[in-house]
């Protein structure tokens, strides 16, 4: 990233993921917004995303500016989901509830300079593309595998069977099968 | 071509009353309804459409869950689920579900429907135990972990894992102490000691085999020495013993010891009789005794005669005393001699106090006499005082108090004329007077009382006295007496000495007596020893002694014989009774050896038993062993092939979508490529690298909750989407406002980026206006269904089902 201010950095990583920036200041159902840039998604995404710095207008300011935002989107049956972003130092956790009842609220905040980057691109992971690995091929059914394979002895078919309904059945079935040919001599021959 | 879910229709199923019928062919499907409309419905019937079951139900532990499929109000329920793209073309199920079973044929084959409920699939109640698994996480049994069971229901190794816990004990034997007991009894204990058992006997048959052979030699030696001619006599030990029964010697022996003793007490009476019998000494105790009765006859006819006269004379006198004549004459004598003193001191005495008596009468004649003279006096003193009564003093008394003058209260004279002294003096006077005779006349009966008692005592003495006196004729004879008692008492005194020598010439005379009878009663002794030395030597069947023959040697030959008789029948005895012992230990070990026999042959019979059976038991336990061990293969390959790197990395990657704050993100650690139990081990990692703790220490209860549900989610992406469904159940329950804004733009990103197909159920109002809006549909060909489930004024199910189709946003230009 080359951008000096956390706005430019923001606006960096969402030209990458494909959105597009629109000119600023906004003009919204006839009424003019002064925000520092906004985007809007393209392809499949509809996100409105606003971009703010606390470090240039106060966040009574800002909260005012989004709402009317929000309000002129309405008004004009806008379903576009709106996202704000905002960089500087964090607002008030008020200012932020307040906003979020209008748009999803990205408080960056500010930390220090090492992790800046990744911070910003973790506040901003959900409204990038998500990126799956190669996907495997799916496990085959554990039991099912098993049964099917060796069911030859009548004495491994039982404890399959037993294993449907839990491991004491397990024992109890193994206790059986193993104690069997004892107990039967010991039933008919007790010395 | 995808599959896609299409459609479904619901009658009568669980919650659901009456028939709902709703399209599910959209990118999304959001349904929503409060607690009890049927949304879970509506989810399980899809899962039953598509794998003839719901599994969600069944992971409780209940099997029997089927009987309450149908609504309890219609006695059958009905599902019919059309799916698309299922082996390249479209299919319908039509499951009638009744109280006993489920009827019709279900979509998915055993591989599919195990992908559905694995990884497809997210029912309400296996997500709420998401959120029990990081609250009783126990670090130390990682087995049991809730993490780990959770795990296992979704891959569906509760059976394999059930199969490989319970053979477990086929590991080693020792396990199967509790398990089997009787095939652990039979390898420990019985195969062992029976086999020991058999050793044992093996052991004791050899021994027996040594018993016999020479017990039976040794009787055989003995029979052909004592019995030559009946050479079948020690064949058996049961014909042999007829020969050496016991007790054969007994009379034999008994006779010969008794023969001895009478002859030892022959012999010993002989030794007495001859030690004593000496002709001289005879000679002179006759001669001894001749003399001591010639002097004792003299005497007799002195002393004897004396002492008898005397007893003659005093025998009326004592009849009580002893004759000289019978007994001893000394003891007789002194008996007399002692009566006769003390009679003599009796009438000594007797005459003494008759002189005594004679002066005490006469002194008491006199007392008597001078006692009533002095009685008459004192008689006719109270007789003078008695007119001078005291009563008279105390009427003069009580007439004091009268006298005022001079003239008498009684005669009224006055008193002044015969005396100058004046009338109260006067009576005063009087009265003293008066009083004193009183006191006088008191005394002398008093004195009069005691003289005419000590009068009487006299008087009683002397009639005592007269009482006692003898009588003239008494006294003459007393006296006559003592003088010849003092004689007699001279003579006896006289005869003391004469008397012992008496007694001496008694005791010589009988002691020679004694002696010379002692002497004729050997002699017949003698006689009768020889005849009785006679008969035994008979019955030993010896030559009778004759008379020529001492009676000493004879005893001496006799019982020299008897005692060699003795030793011999003893010897004999020893040695059948040795023979005999032999005998029967032949024969009881003859007998045992047969026992051996019969038993060994059992015990070898009952051995080739336990081991057929133990061999049996061992082919099992090594199939279970097998079994076993191929199932924790299996577990192992599962295990490996689902908790791996790609896994793990999805894993993280949807954390951090939902969280971008925490530090941490959870991760498994991955299975010990060996293979071993599943041990779902969750940990964090810091973003930054490096190992975190655990997530229970690490992850705010919200965040725990998320980790929990991307879990899920991870599972169903790390895979081939075979399925490309996402069923969710009200997944956000507990979430943050923040948390669900993050979780509507993942599940966005799911359906529109990764062309998933979700279908989820909100109960919150709302929530679903929210994520309606979220997921609207974003582009051409974009959809969403919306189903609202409700219900009308009969209790029906409604379904509210609204399609949204894509309209171009007029907000910017696209």
């Amino acid at each position: 990233m080359t951008a000096t201010t956390p706005v430019e950095k923001v606006a960096e990583v969402l030209s990458a993921a494909n959105f597009r920036r629109i000119t600023t200041p906004l003009n919204l159902a006839g009424i003019q917004f002064d925000i520092p840039a906004a985007f809007v998604g393209t392809g499949t995404s509809s996100d409105f995303i606003l971009l703010v710095d606390t470090a240039f207008d106060t966040e009574k300011r800002i909260q005012q500016k989004v709402e009317g935002i929000a309000r002129a989107l309405d008004s004009i049956g806008s379903m576009r989901p709106l996202t704000t972003v905002i960089t500087g130092p964090r607002p008030l956790r008020l200012v932020i509830d307040a906003m979020s009842r209008v748009c999803r609220v990205l408080p960056l905040g500010v930390s220090n300079g090492a992790t800046q980057d990744a911070d910003i691109r973790n506040w901003l992971a959900v409204l990038l593309p998500l990126k799956l690995p190669e996907p495997s091929d799916v496990a085959e059914g554990a039991a099912a595998e098993f049964a099917s394979a060796g069911a030859a002895d009548p004495v491994t078919m039982a404890l399959i069977e037993a294993s449907s309904q839990g491991r004491e059945e397990v024992e109890r079935c193994l206790s059986m099968i193993i104690s069997k040919p004892l107990d039967d001599i010991a039933a008919g021959h007790e010395i | 071509m995808m599959p896609r879910l299409k459609s479904i229709t619901v009658t009568d199923f669980r919650s659901i009353r009456g028939s709902v019928s709703v399209q599910l062919d959209a990118p999304v499907v959001l349904i929503h309804g409060q607690n009890g409309a049927g949304k879970t419905s509506i989810l399980s019937a899809i899962e039953l459409g598509l794998t003839g079951a719901v599994h969600s139900l069944s992971r409780g532990g209940d099997t029997d869950y089927i009987a309450h499929l149908p609504h309890k109000l219609g006695n059958q329920g009905r599902v019919a689920l059309t799916v698309d793209g299922l082996d390249g073309q479209s299919q319908t199920a039509d499951l009638i579900v009744t109280s006993s079973g489920v009827q019709n044929r279900h979509l998915l084959g055993v591989e599919l429907s195990r992908f559905f409920t694995e990884r497809c699939y997210l029912a309400q109640s296996t997500l709420g135990r998401l959120l029990e698994i990081y609250q009783y996480q126990d670090q130390k049994r990682k087995n049991d972990s809730a993490l780990t069971k959770f795990v296992k229901d979704l891959l569906g190794l509760d059976q394999l894992e059930a199969l490989i816990d319970g053979l477990h004990s086929t590991g080693h034997v020792t396990r199967l102490r509790l398990l089997a007991p009787s095939y652990w009894a039979a390898s420990k204990d019985d195969i062992p000691k029976i086999e020991g058992e058999l050793f044992k006997l093996a052991a004791e048959q050899t021994q027996i085999e040594t018993i016999i052979a020479s017990s039976r030699l040794r009787v055989q030696q003995y029979f052909a020495a004592r019995y030559p001619d009946n050479p079948s006599a020690a064949t058996t030990p049961e014909t042999a013993l007829q020969f050496v029964l016991d007790g054969q010697e007994e009379a034999q022996l008994q006779l010969i010891a008794r023969a001895r003793r009478d002859l030892q007490a022959s012999a010993a009476q002989w030794s007495l009789l001859v030690q004593n019998t000496q002709a001289v000494e005879r000679a002179s105790v006759e001669a001894e005794e001749g003399d001591a009765r010639v002097a004792l006859d003299a005497w007799r006819y002195v002393t004897g005669k004396a002492l008898e006269a005397i007893h003659q004379e005093i025998l009326p006198i004592f009849p009580d005393i002893l004759s000289p004549s019978v007994g001893d004459p000394e003891l007789a004598r002194s008996v007399a001699h002692q009566a006769i003193d003390t009679e003599l001191q009796r009438i000594t005495s007797l005459l003494a106090r008759d002189v005594a008596d004679v002066a005490k009468l006469s002194e008491l004649n006199q007392s008597i006499k001078q006692g009533k003279a002095r009685t008459s006096v004192l008689d006719d003193q109270i007789a003078e005082s008695a007119g001078l009564t005291t009563g008279l003093a105390q009427l003069l008394a009580q007439l004091v108090p009268h006298i005022q003058t001079e003239d008498c209260p009684v005669c009224g004279r006055d008193y002044s004329e015969i005396s100058s002294s004046p009338l109260q003096a006067h009576v005063s006077e009087r009265i003293a007077s008066l009083t004193a005779q009183a006191g006088r006349l008191q005394a002398l009966a008093t004195d009069k009382a005691q003289t005419a008692g000590l009068v009487t005592a006299a008087e009683r003495e002397h009639a005592e006295i007269l009482n006692r006196k003898l009588t003239p004729e008494l006294r003459d004879q007393m006296k006559t007496r003592r003088a010849r008692f003092e004689e007699l008492k001279a003579k006896l005194q006289g005869l003391e000495s004469a008397t012992a020598e008496g007694v001496a010439l008694q005791r010589r005379a009988s002691m020679a007596l004694q002696r010379l009878s002692d002497f004729r009663s050997r002699d017949e002794r003698s006689t009768s020893l020889r005849l009785s030395v006679g008969e035994i030597a008979q019955k030993l069947g010896q030559p009778i002694p004759g008379t020529a023959e001492p009676l000493e040697g004879a005893l001496g030959r006799l019982l020299e014989y008897a005692e060699a008789q003795e030793r011999l029948i003893l010897d004999q005895k020893r040695t059948r009774l040795e023979v005999n012992n032999d005998i029967k230990a032949w024969q009881s070990a003859e007998s045992r050896r047969t026992e051996l026999k019969e038993l060994i042959a059992k015990i070898k019979d009952r051995l080739q038993q336990l081991q057929n059976a133990k061999t049996e038991a061992d082919r099992r336990l090594e199939l279970a062993r097998d079994l076993g061990r191929q199932a924790r293969e299996a577990r192992a390959a599962i295990v490996r092939r689902v908790f791996n790197d790609e896994l793990n990395k999805v894993w993280s990657d949807l954390f951090i979508r939902l969280a971008p704050e925490e530090q941490f993100v959870p991760a498994f650690a991955l299975p010990d490529k060996s293979g071993g139990s599943v041990e779902a081990v969750l940990e964090t990692l810091y973003r930054s690298g490096g190992k975190g703790g655990n997530p229970l220490a690490m992850l705010s209860a919200g965040n725990l909750n998320t980790a929990a549900l991307t879990l899920f989610l991870s599972l169903h992406l790390s895979v081939k989407p075979s399925l490309p469904w996402l069923i969710i159940d009200d997944p956000v329950q507990s979430m943050d406002e923040v948390h669900i804004s993050q979780f509507a733009a993942l599940l966005r990103t799911l359906a529109k980026q990764q062309g998933r197909q979700l279908v989820i159920a909100v109960h919150e109002r709302p929530l679903f206006e929210y994520l309606a809006l979220e997921l609207s549909p974003a582009f051409p060909d974009d959809r969403l269904i919306t189903i609202e489930l409700g219900r009308t004024a009969d209790d029906m199910t409604t379904a509210v089902y609204e399609p949204k189709i894509y309209i171009p946003d007029r907000a910017f230009a696209a």
